[in-house]
């Protein structure tokens, strides 16, 4: 009976993974073929890989790109998560009234679709002289309404006793959240930090309108030109998609340990 | 605790809160306040005039913005409990330390949201094709006569539509789900199984309600998202046939890109978007009982 | 246990202040760097920034220009995707902001009308620089607004119908009795065709982008001169649904959803022919095994009052911003290559096959040459000709917004629903979005 159900279980996992993986896979082969064979939706590799790879870094500065949004990736997620692990924190732990009311205000700001917001930010940063700066891409991701929310949601989880005990040892409240919350969270910051680097990562629509200059362009606006002709050599663009899709692919194998870790130090 | 005590635990709180606060307020509010007040003025480009609430009157009369609220809707309420449900019941399945390859199984469940949009469709429109694998596949089985047209089909379309989203996000929620669940203290499910309880009782009365914050929050994002959807429709079906498929993210960008731009009536249309979601967030937090 | 905490809590700590620290000192490096670049640019005082997209094709004829204006001008061309390329333009010229605006833009003829109205005062007139009879009258029309001429015209998207010579023979057809075909002849073509396994051309429900060429064939448009939609009463737009509704009702279609299938259908060698503008030659050619195998002919001609063979599908024109900062010189530079150098267009055409619509040019050598893919036709030659005589119309301000209605009703007249009462309504949601 239990090996029936375990059967069971794994022919659904094994089903629903080969469905997933199995454009991830289209994606790699198509890097080897050429742009017709592509378009007819071929599905075995190809020989066209250095031919696809050697295109693709002659039309777009890729390296430059892929460092430019290196650089933006890491510094964005590791700001946002600091600053709104803190706060997503504090809206539980110290509850009040007042700022119940800031964290509804908070969160209603990512509601607003981004489209009607593009005009006033560009003035905003035009005016701030951040234009055709990394300034003008970071700033505005420091304060990520959802990780707030997901890090107030996740501490409900959070052992109060354990905080208890830290203020009766004599522990500031700073060095409570750095020195118990933040080693014990470990699993939340590793999802939070895979979103953040994620929608930094793909960002697109903002980084197109703030930067100005090609040295400046992050890797989605350097791939996406790649596949701008009236006749796109798909073959180069999906070089470039590989190229702008494996950091992300990384940062999840590097971090997704912390998922089965459990919380840490939760001896109770 | 002392007085004293309680006010410097009080400030200690509000100095946690502030910066994080600040951010928003200054990058998300000062532009969300000014495309209000754009959204109570009128014209092409920039040739704007005040005209008051003449924005919002105009929408009722606008048959594109209904048709593309609806199958914003549509989708929303399809797409959204379907992805959910797998999302935590495969999170489940993989939270179990005892399962062999679960590792392999969380990669490949967690691909298809890095899977570049570009390749995915072509891809999905292959496979959906006239003549392609589903419609060979369902011919051989003799459970459709003519091959449908998916992608072409007015009511085909938003199914491929739906499947694409579920098929795509459900990876990226389960990670929410599955960071959540290492905060679950695992002693409560050995005493239950301990007492008789089978996968099924011990999904929907220990895991339901300990994720409820999580539940919840997954809930609004999605809802924010496919609200907001915008990339998957464009690049699998251009809105089309006719306006079947098109969101009203879709048709905001093109009153203030593609067309001749009306940002005034794009700010308004946002504006309609943005208090649905928040009625929606209300009635969600109704429903998953969270509270405040 | 808290040892291990403590141990891992500090290495967390100071990796996040290590962290933190590179960012910000990255941070200043760049920002140090911009001062650097910025100030470069400023030595620089005769550096234009031109924004448009395809470095192949306008990125290339940029590069191109320079060398025929000499050392007077350094070209930075910034490449984005065409939409991106529009939306960005739309955001700068909109935020009314004025620093780091480029130079020169390049807008694609049927939006241009929309940004000059949208706009005024963004753009430069050229008049004073330009003489506008040197250019093809249809294309002047699209980049002028209110009376005034603002644009450079560039390519032109003069439109052919390319067929496959073998496939044709099949059913006995010559290239003769290719040249002077009605819309009549040209679907019968397809019975035939699919006798001998090949399909006509492929067919997109949802997509009326060739109704851009059967229109400008007739000189009608969507819009009227005023730019109201002349739907319901334009005998040109019904046998534009007519042909539609045939080719959707035929089984010697091949059905497409996108580009993609439709360029894999076109290289793959299912169908025998495809109505388009001229830019479509570089995805033919593409196949490299079909070469020899493709010819061009005038598209075929419809039945309504003024129908013609010649017509237009696309094309984009230059455009300088009046408070950019080199703003004067990039006018200058305009008027001196791409208005006015016969030399250029001779280049443009025999290296990428860039067909200009700037007359004077239109005897340069580079039309002599003869294509092998097209089976030793002189395919410049029979382009410009033909160029030479499309309907100019007036496209407004509002093809894209006449376009979406249109498309709006499509489904329900391919289903049989009644054609003037569907127009009617695509009327009424055209007029309300265009308020």
């Amino acid at each position: 009976m239990r090996r029936i159900k375990s059967l069971f279980k794994h022919a659904f996992l094994i089903l629903f993974s080969l469905i997933c993986i199995f454009p991830f896979y289209w994606m790699i082969v198509s890097a080897t073929n050429v742009s017709k064979d592509i378009t007819m939706g071929k599905l075995t590799f190809g020989n066209a890989l250095l031919i696809n790879v050697r295109n693709a870094f002659q039309n777009a500065d890729i390296l430059r790109a892929f460092m430019n949004s290196a650089f933006l990736a890491i510094v964005i997620t590791v700001l946002s998560l600091l600053i709104c692990s803190i706060a997503g924190y504090a809206f539980v732990i110290f509850p009040g009234k007042v700022k119940n009311i800031l964290f509804l205000a908070l969160i209603a700001s990512m509601m607003v679709p981004f489209a009607a917001k593009i005009i006033p930010m560009f003035r905003m940063f035009s005016n701030l002289g951040l234009l055709n700066s990394f300034g003008s891409i970071i700033l505005p991701a420091i304060g990520t309404p959802f990780l707030i929310f997901f890090f107030k949601q996740n501490t409900h989880a959070f052992p109060l006793e354990t905080i208890q005990a830290a203020r009766v040892d004599g522990l500031g409240e700073y060095g409570i959240f750095f020195r118990i919350y933040m080693p014990m969270m470990k699993s939340t910051y590793a999802a939070a930090g895979i979103f953040a680097f994620m929608a930094s990562w793909n960002n697109y629509m903002w980084p197109l309108i703030a930067l100005q200059s090609t040295d400046k362009f992050s890797l989605p606006l350097a791939v996406s030109n790649l596949a701008a002709g009236f006749t796109p050599d798909y073959g180069m663009v999906m070089v470039g998609i590989i190229i702008s899709t494996l950091p992300t692919v990384l940062v999840f194998f590097l971090l997704q340990k912390a998922f089965v870790e459990g919380m840490v130090g939760s001896v109770k | 605790m002392s007085l004293k005590g309680k006010t410097k635990t009080a400030l200690t709180g509000w100095s946690m809160v502030t910066v994080a606060a600040i951010f928003v307020l200054v990058f998300s509010y000062i532009p969300m306040i000014q495309a209000f007040f754009l959204s109570l003025q009128t014209g092409k480009g920039a040739n704007l005039s005040f005209s008051g609430v003449a924005n919002y009157i105009r929408m009722l009369q606008d048959s594109t913005f209904w048709t593309t609220l609806g199958n914003t809707l549509l989708y929303a309420v399809v797409q959204i409990p379907v992805m959910l449900l797998l999302a935590l019941l495969i999170s489940v399945l993989l939270n179990d330390s005892k399962l062999k390859g679960r590792g392999i199984y969380r990669t490949c469940i967690f691909l298809p949201c890095v899977t570049s949009m570009v390749s995915y469709a072509i891809l999905f429109k292959n496979i959906f094709a006239v003549d392609g694998i589903v419609n060979q596949m369902l011919l051989k089985l003799h459970l459709i006569d003519d091959a449908i047209p998916f992608v072409l089909d007015k009511n085909w379309a938003k199914v491929v539509i739906i499947f694409a989203l579920i098929w795509r996000y459900t990876g990226y929620y389960m990670i929410f789900y599955l960071s959540a669940m290492q905060n679950i203290d695992s002693s409560i499910y050995e005493a239950a199984k301990m007492d008789g309880c089978s996968f099924f009782q011990s999904f929907f009365r220990i895991t339901m309600p300990l994720l409820k914050p999580i539940i919840f929050l997954t809930s609004i994002m999605a809802l924010t998202n496919t609200l907001q959807l915008f990339d998957e429709v464009v690049n699998l079906t251009n809105g089309g046939p006719g306006d079947a498929t098109r969101t009203i993210s879709e048709y905001i960008y093109d009153l203030s890109f593609t067309y001749v731009p009306s940002y005034g009536y794009a700010a308004a249309v946002s504006y309609v978007v943005f208090v649905l979601i928040i009625i929606l967030t209300i009635i969600q937090k109704g429903i998953t009982g969270e509270k405040e | 246990m808290k040892k291990k905490i403590l141990a891992s809590l500090l290495a967390g700590v100071m990796a996040a202040s290590v962290l933190a620290g590179c960012g910000s000192g990255a941070a200043s490096d760049s920002a140090a760097q911009d001062e650097q670049t910025s100030e470069a640019g400023k030595s620089e005082d005769n550096e234009i920034t031109v924004w448009g997209w395809d470095k192949n094709m306008n990125g290339y004829a940029l590069e191109e220009a320079q060398k025929v204006y000499g050392d007077g001008v350094k070209i930075n061309f910034v490449e984005m995707a065409k939409d991106d390329c529009l939306t960005k333009l739309h955001t700068v010229l909109a935020s009314g902001v004025t620093d780091d605006l480029p130079d020169i833009v390049l807008i694609s003829d049927l939006n241009a009308q929309g940004y000059l109205m949208s706009y005024p005062d963004a753009f430069r007139p050229m008049e004073d620089v330009i003489n506008y009879d040197d250019f093809a009258e249809y294309k002047t029309a699209a980049v002028s607004y209110d009376g005034v001429t603002y644009g450079v015209p560039f390519d032109s998207g003069v439109a052919a119908l390319y067929y496959r010579t073998d496939y044709l023979s099949e059913i006995g057809y010559t290239d003769e009795m290719m040249q002077d075909l009605t819309w009549d002849q040209y679907l019968e073509l397809g019975e035939k065709l699919k006798e001998k396994g090949h399909m006509l051309q492929t067919f997109n429900p949802n997509d009326i982008a060739e109704f851009q060429i059967m229109l400008q064939s007739t000189g009608k448009w969507f819009t009227d001169a005023e730019g109201n939609a002349d739907f319901a009463d334009n005998a040109a737009l019904k046998e534009c649904y007519d042909i539609f509704c045939r080719l959707n009702d035929s089984d010697f279609t091949k059905v497409v959803s996108d580009w993609t299938e439709f360029a894999g259908a076109v290289n793959g060698g299912d169908v025998a022919c495809v109505l388009r503008g001229c830019w479509m030659t570089s995805t033919i050619i593409q196949s490299e095994d079909q070469s020899g195998k493709w010819k061009i002919a005038p598209v075929p001609k419809m039945s309504t009052e003024g129908a013609t063979h010649y017509s237009n599908q696309g094309g984009s024109s230059w455009f300088v911003l009046k408070n950019s900062k080199n703003s004067e010189l990039a006018a200058d530079f305009l008027s001196k290559t791409f208005g006015g150098s016969t030399e250029l267009y001779n280049t443009l055409l025999s290296e990428k096959s860039i067909i200009g619509t700037y007359l004077p040019a239109s005897d340069v050598e580079a039309y002599d040459q003869e294509f092998e893919f097209f089976g030793g036709q002189q395919v410049n030659k029979l382009l410009a000709d033909w160029m030479s005589k499309i309907p100019a119309v007036d496209t407004g301000a509002f093809s894209a917004e006449a376009q979406s209605a249109l498309l709006g009703v499509t489904p329900s007249i391919l289903e049989g629903g009644d054609l003037t009462e569907n127009l009617q309504d695509a009327e009424q949601q055209f007029e309300q979005s265009i308020q």
